[in-house]
């Protein structure tokens, strides 16, 4: 169980997280949903102690320092591999530091991927960096996969596959905590979804209970954010109206 | 094998009862045989990028029919008797029907009016006959 509790969050008079309390249990699949800046990427951070912040984050009930850390992974769009270190040489380096390493999953998705081995990632697009990232990350042998906006600069077939492999590699007691806009693509995917908005955990359903609902993921999103579809026949009309400035 | 190479999930109807009828519609059309062994639980999730929880359901929606039957191992395997196709196409159908004369009432047509339809489109469904 990743437990996170009343993380608050500071970038100067900028509140990022306030009081986020969330709990994932082993094996869930959980979707992190929110707008740009509503504290995604922060509370990702905050969890791995990338961040110094208010409240704690327990890992079965410990808190995450140096013994436990590797049972987390982190695949960031901003990269966390040695860009002059060739995928071979990331396969050593995993190996040597992480017990759990898992050498044929990160052989499988290199091979999945279609990423060279023997490159340097330097040299690879934005998208295959960031399936470079997201091999390594799920290839750690931690228990808990972090994954933050991994798909940009993939397309959608890439990214489809993609979900559909995840679901076929992962074993039933690893979690995956993935941030992504592309509701409508992981919507059968995960089984949880989390919505953040202005640094407040602003849903939290599991997928059964939407099904069972009739409610559609994109609805629920759009309701718990107080989405006013009126919105652009306002701006519309206003524009349209008798303003001199239309 | 069963095979869910065909199934195309839609929006507005649950996964789970997708699957469930994609396995009705093979029953009735044939192309389940008794016998034959459903996918395993994660390959299923694989092929339709469908989280495990909901195939699970599916399989156990699947078992409280008598559509599939779950032997040591965890494998299953698909039950298909003349009894069981019967009351699938009677589903299936009625399914259709209902969908329909929704339809057809929602377009302002009367009963007898629709059933003249019917008729006059039965025989031209001869050809064209979907799976």
């Amino acid at each position: 169980m990743l437990e996170i509790k009343d993380v608050t969050k500071r970038f100067g008079n900028k509140t990022a997280l306030n009081s986020v309390s969330l709990s994932l249990a082993p094996g869930e699949l959980v979707g992190l949903f929110g707008e740009n800046g509503a504290g995604k990427t922060t509370l990702m951070k905050c969890v791995l102690g990338l961040l110094s912040h208010r409240g704690e984050v327990l890992l079965d009930g410990a808190r995450i320092t140096r013994k436990n850390i590797a049972r987390i992974s982190f695949a960031t769009c901003e990269h966390s591999f040695f860009p002059d270190l060739s995928g071979a040489g990331h396969a050593d380096f995993y190996a040597s530091h992480f017990p759990a390493f898992r050498r044929r999953r990160f052989e499988v998705l290199m091979d999945f991927f279609a990423l060279p081995m023997k490159k340097a990632p330097r040299t690879f697009s934005t998208g295959q960096k960031n399936q470079f990232e997201v091999a390594l990350a799920l290839s750690q042998g931690a228990d808990y996969i972090l994954m933050d906006e991994p798909f940009s600069g993939s397309d959608v077939f890439n990214r489809e596959d993609f979900y559909k492999v995840l679901l076929g590699i992962l074993d039933s007691g690893e979690t995956v905590l993935l941030s992504t806009h592309m509701l409508e693509e992981v919507d059968s995917f995960i089984s949880r979804a989390v919505l953040l908005h202005a640094g407040r955990i602003a849903g939290d359903v599991s997928m059964s209970e939407l099904e069972e609902s009739g409610e559609s993921l994109m609805d629920y999103v759009k309701r718990a954010w107080n989405y006013r579809s009126d919105r652009i026949r306002r701006a519309i009309d206003e524009l349209n109206g008798d303003g001199e400035d239309a | 094998m069963i095979s869910f190479e065909g199934l195309r999930l839609e929006e507005g109807q649950p996964i789970y009862q997708q699957i469930v009828l994609h396995v009705k519609r093979g029953v009735v059309s044939g192309a389940i045989a008794d016998g034959d062994e459903l996918p395993s639980r994660r390959i299923l999730s694989a092929v339709l990028g469908v989280n495990p929880n909901t195939v699970q359901k599916a399989c156990r929606a699947l078992e409280e029919e008598g559509l599939i039957a779950s032997h040591a191992g965890a494998r299953s395997f698909a039950v298909v008797t003349p009894e069981i196709i019967a009351a699938c196409r009677a589903e299936l159908v009625r399914g259709g029907a209902e969908s329909w004369a929704r339809a057809a009432r929602g377009l302002g047509l009367g009963l007898d009016e629709a059933l003249e339809l019917i008729r006059e489109v039965w025989d031209c469904s001869k050809e064209g006959e979907e799976p």
